[in-house]
């Protein structure tokens, strides 16, 4: 076990990286295998344009090059749809790759998912374009990735399970999350999206706080009958422009706490 | 001195990227260049009148008074600006709807008059007027140009990139036609220019020390 | 073994009581108490438990946290008994107990040794005298694993010696100014005692956010609270300098 501890903690944030692309691999098996081998021209454009981007801004600034945007590749090669004009996917891939990681300084210093970002700026940029619908298949291929990145320590584990159970907790109360739910969607962005080391919360109620936001405004965005998909990334967008404050909000409170005793 | 004030209020000082003024009307009207021209011609018309107006006046204004003054003069400029507008352009002004009317509270022209008008002669006042109206112009017709262009493949109302939807190739990016787009250009922008300029960053109450900086 | 040491700490404890305005703690882990409860102001307290039930930083926090206007004092138990001494004698005390221990110590030692001594003699003397350690490389930190810092003296206020092997050093990257970013991993949440927020602290710190830093408690803390989240943080910051920098700015801001 130590050992395993040593060897995460040496490798940081490469390891982190590197884990989550390989989970990622099952995900995308299956949407090869449902939408077909168009979905690789997709892959490859959406893997250049964001390593480039990263690449560019680490030489800019003299830094060692990585390629930690390779997971945001993978998750949009299974969320754009298959046949979304290459351009369009690379455009934003440009832009949102900038606009939530390189502005801040590189993937662990924003607080933003770019995977989000970019799904979102293609939905809005180019009214009429859906995202992909993910299915069953994509929840059971999402499985084994919360068990490996939960052993590797980069699981916001408080986050999932507030989402989960906000979720049921939604069903209950409005019919409309049982019409727009879609297993794999939920599961998928879940994980992928939602559960974000470095979009997520850093208090353990914040993080709470933050899953069941998500589950809330999937539930309340879903309630026109948009798409699963679209619903998730605008939850988990607006979501995450709303983390910090709850983490504020949180550590205020706590501090009025400990003033008080 | 005219054309020193004028160079530094394009790029060193310029009003809306590096003042930080008059952004809300900037993100406004530029969505085509058209409504952009517009706008800056009258922002440019009201700058340069009331800081000539106020400045002649600022030995007479009672300091406990002057906001109240320098509105009144402000206001009243950009009325008549409005009708002027309404009477020989009025397609444009229905265009721009309020926003000409909002002049009143672009806090770039209070801004000059406040702090250069109320306290210097005409003559300055009015170079500094006109030298920050074309700050501000620059900044607006820029991003009018990258919003129309891209947005709706058009500069000035003329074809750059044929549209798909008239059968040539280009499929508008929506995105360049909504509010926030202005935002994001505005502030690439701003970066751009500060990368380039260093001096002209702020300095920052707090951030990671440069040789903190992984290399990694 | 430090028996006879040790009868100077009740009379550094009765020293350290008379100069005191209000209580004074004795923090141990021992159930017998360490000296007679003589004192209107003395009070025992145990702790036990997991590594931060040693720090001072977490028996100031059970006890009586500390704010602005109240400021708490330590005093290490060498210190204490140094102090006994002087009081009784008239000598200052120049010597300190260490403890040796670490990975690449066979067995753990004492040694009575002066203020700055030279570890790396040290720890070749008691190798040589006793089989102690491997034949492995080995770094000597003057302090414990978890806080310790590779030194060739003994740091001042460091009453313990690790011996270890080159390799976990690397690892955790101790004395490192330079940051990567922090990868937010479950076990930073939780590493602080008391729900302390540990990942807003660390960033504050990096970030040079003094206002945050003070407003998170930072003013409450010591380099040995916050050496474990350098040990876990993967970004390679020393959370320890990282902080002594934040309070000597912070000092000197309020002075």
């Amino acid at each position: 076990m130590s050992s395993l501890r040593t060897m995460i903690a040496g490798r940081g944030l490469a390891f982190t990286t590197l884990v989550t692309a390989a989970m990622l691999l099952p995900g995308l098996g299956v949407t090869v295998s449902e939408s077909g081998t168009a979905v690789l021209p997709l892959l490859a454009v959406l893997t250049t344009s964001a390593i480039a981007t990263e690449m560019t801004f680490r030489l800019i600034r003299k830094q060692a090059l990585t390629a930690h945007n390779v997971t945001t590749a993978f998750i949009l090669a299974i969320l754009l749809p298959t046949e979304i004009a290459l351009w369009r996917a690379a455009t934003m891939t440009v832009l949102g790759v900038t606009l939530s990681e390189m502005i801040f300084g590189g993937r662990g210093f924003g607080f933003l998912n770019a995977a989000v970002v970019i799904a979102a700026l293609v939905v809005v940029s180019f009214p009429g374009t859906a995202l992909a619908s993910l299915t069953d298949m994509h929840a059971a291929a999402t499985a084994p990735a919360v068990l490996a990145l939960a052993v590797a320590g980069v699981l916001p584990w408080r986050a999932l399970g507030a989402f989960a159970l906000g979720c049921i907790a939604m069903t209950g109360l409005s019919d409309t999350i049982t019409t727009t739910t879609a297993w794999g969607v939920l599961v998928f962005g879940g994980v992928f999206l939602l559960a974000d080391p470095f979009a997520s919360a850093q208090t353990r109620s914040g993080q709470v706080l933050q899953g069941v936001l998500a589950a809330v405004l999937f539930a309340f965005l879903g309630a026109g009958g948009a798409d699963a998909t679209t619903t998730l990334v605008r939850a988990v967008l607006l979501t995450a422009l709303f983390v910090p404050l709850l983490d504020q909000a949180i550590l205020t409170i706590g501090r009025r706490i400990d003033a008080r005793a | 001195m005219a054309m020193r004030e004028i160079r530094s209020a394009l790029i060193t000082n310029n009003p809306v990227t590096q003042q930080i003024l008059g952004i809300c009307s900037a993100l406004a009207v530029s969505t085509s260049v058209a409504t952009a021209l517009t706008m800056s011609m009258a922002l440019t018309a009201v700058l340069c009148t009331s800081n000539v107006i106020i400045s002649s006046i600022r030995h007479h204004i009672p300091p406990s008074i002057r906001l109240i003054v320098q509105i009144t003069i402000i206001a009243s400029l950009v009325i008549v600006t409005d009708q002027i507008l309404q009477a020989y352009a009025f397609e444009l002004s229905r265009q721009l709807s309020i926003f000409v009317g909002l002049i009143v509270t672009n806090c770039l022209v209070l801004g000059r008059a406040e702090a250069f008008a109320s306290r210097n002669p005409v003559g300055p006042s009015a170079i500094d007027g006109l030298a920050n109206a074309l700050g501000y112009s620059l900044i607006l017709l820029l991003v009018g140009t990258v919003r129309e262009v891209l947005g709706q493949g058009t500069w000035f109302a003329m074809t750059v990139f044929p549209l798909a939807s008239n059968g040539g190739w280009f499929e508008p990016i929506g995105l360049m036609t909504l509010a926030p787009s202005a935002y994001f250009v505005i502030g690439f922008l701003i970066w751009a220019i500060r990368s380039k300029r260093r001096d002209l960053v702020e300095r920052t109450g707090y951030g990671l020390r440069r040789e903190e900086l992984s290399d990694d | 073994m430090l028996q006879e040491e040790f009868r100077w700490f009740a009379a550094g404890v009765d020293a350290i009581g008379l100069l005191a305005e209000e209580a004074v703690f004795v923090c141990q882990q021992a159930a017998q108490p360490l000296c007679n409860n003589n004192g209107r102001k003395l009070r025992i307290a145990r702790f036990s438990g997991a590594y931060c039930s040693a720090l001072s930083g977490t028996h100031v926090h059970a006890l009586r946290p500390q704010t602005g206007t109240n400021p708490v004092l330590t005093v290490d138990w060498q210190d204490t008994l140094a102090i006994g001494r002087l009081v009784n004698t008239g000598t200052v005390s120049w010597r300190r107990q260490v403890g040796i221990g670490g990975d690449n110590a066979g067995t753990r030692a004492v040694a009575t040794v002066p203020v700055g001594s030279d570890l790396k003699a040290l720890a070749t003397g008691l190798r040589k005298k006793s089989n102690f350690g491997s034949k492995r490389s080995m770094t000597v930190l003057s302090g414990d694993p978890v806080s310790g810092v590779p030194a060739a003296y003994l740091h001042r206020f460091d009453d313990v010696v690790t011996l270890t092997s080159k390799r976990d050093v690397d690892v955790s990257g101790r004395g490192n100014l330079r940051i990567n970013a922090i990868t937010p991993y479950g076990a930073l949440i939780d590493a602080l005692p008391f729900g302390q927020p540990a990942l807003p602290l660390m960033r504050a710190l990096t970030a040079h956010d003094l206002e945050t830093v003070e407003a998170l408690g930072a003013d409450k803390m010591l380099e040995a609270d916050v050496a474990q989240l350098s040990r876990v943080c993967t970004s390679g910051a020393d959370y320890g300098v990282l902080l002594r920098h934040a309070l000597d700015e912070l000092a000197e801001a309020r002075s």
